[in-house]
């Protein structure tokens, strides 16, 4: 039964890697690229433009109807979910032992 | 019912024993159902909470199998300069035009958490500090791959110097243009795991990251965070943009 048991949990593990690695790394092969990238690749822009947050994301990964200013909010809920468990461990943490000053 | 070889001959140890490669077959098939159904966390199946709790629940055991296969001393590729990709390709949720802008000399690196020294660094410091070169692949998910020459602090380094606690957990990190994600520590020690200060040997371009971002070889694009504005290790799992929204976070390659 414990050797049936342990070929069921390799199944599963072989199932969810198998599963991880066909929907996640489609992974070109190294002497050529299967997708072409994107093609937004002129040269780097220096002077910028402000983002304009009211409209669809770019780019692949993007879900239907997903916005850009959806990244800003998730940013923000996510950092007042971690604020105060890092100020916890911050207290933890012992104080760094004396260093000569940083190079600039 | 064909009896197996070794089986015994006393009829009722024999019925034992079958009952027994009953049973095991019976939990392999059922197990691989599992393994199967698994398969279907691909698809849009619906929206009911419970059922993203499943395959949330799923995909962090898919972590966890990642994180106990990753060999931090496995390195990935590397290639020599005439393979560099030219142009690199921009990529974000944003027009290139839109990446963000950072002042290079009021810019200071935050960082908070279980670390010691959470002094802010400068660009001048971090560039002080002992610099690599990496000729590597940039794998993004959604398909297509670009080789690039990327030069900064080894970030095992950068780590030791702050005196992080490299036995937590994870690492997070924040960034000019909003987005956010985290890496297990493993990844964060692997030697080509960089705090790129420079792209072929010129300051890091603002489209690619301008003060700096983290490359790492190990793993899919989306975890290769631009723009850092700050770092921070836990215990806690802090997830990610992208992973909250259902991609997987370990990511490796």
């Amino acid at each position: 039964m414990l050797q049936a048991m342990r070929a069921g949990v390799f199944a599963v593990c072989f199932g969810l890697v198998w599963h991880a690695s066909a929907d996640q790394a489609r992974v070109p092969a190294a002497s050529g690229d299967a997708v072409s990238p994107p093609q937004d690749t002129a040269a780097p822009v220096d002077a910028g433009q402000p983002m304009n947050l009211n409209e669809p994301m770019q780019g692949g990964m993007k879900k239907q109807g997903m916005m850009k200013y959806d990244v800003r909010k998730s940013a923000e809920e996510k950092d007042e979910q971690m604020k105060e468990m890092l100020e916890k461990e911050a207290e933890s943490m012992p104080p760094m032992p004396a260093q000569a000053p940083r190079k600039k | 019912m064909k009896r197996r070889p070794g089986i015994e001959a006393n009829p009722v140890e024999c019925t034992r024993q079958e009952i027994r490669f009953l049973e095991r077959r019976l939990l392999l098939k059922g197990a691989l159902s599992v393994g199967a159904l698994s398969l279907l966390s691909g698809c849009d199946i619906t929206d009911e909470e419970t059922v993203h709790k499943v395959l949330w629940n799923m995909s962090r055991w898919n972590d966890r199998v990642q994180m106990a296969l990753f060999d931090p001393r496995r390195l990935a590729p590397t290639y020599a300069e005439s393979a560099v990709t030219r142009p690199f390709p921009f990529n974000a949720y944003y027009r290139e035009s839109e990446a963000p802008v950072v002042d290079g000399d009021s810019f200071r690196l935050e960082l908070s958490g279980l670390i010691r020294d959470r002094r802010p660094w400068s660009l001048a410091e971090l560039n002080s500090l002992p610099q690599a070169t990496q000729i590597t692949r940039h794998v993004c998910v959604e398909g297509w791959s670009a080789i690039g020459k990327w030069s900064g602090v080894p970030f095992r380094t950068f780590l030791e110097r702050v005196g992080a606690d490299l036995n937590a957990s994870y690492v997070g990190f924040k960034c000019a243009d909003d987005y956010y994600t985290s890496i297990d520590m493993a990844t964060a020690l692997h030697p080509q795991t960089q705090l790129t200060l420079r792209f072929e040997d010129r300051t890091l371009p603002r489209s690619y990251g301008f003060p700096m971002k983290l490359r790492i070889p190990t793993k899919l694009g989306f975890k290769n965070p631009k723009h850092i504005m700050a770092i921070y290790v836990t215990n806690v799992y802090p997830g990610g943009y992208w992973e909250d929204k259902g991609y997987n976070w370990f990511a490796g390659l």
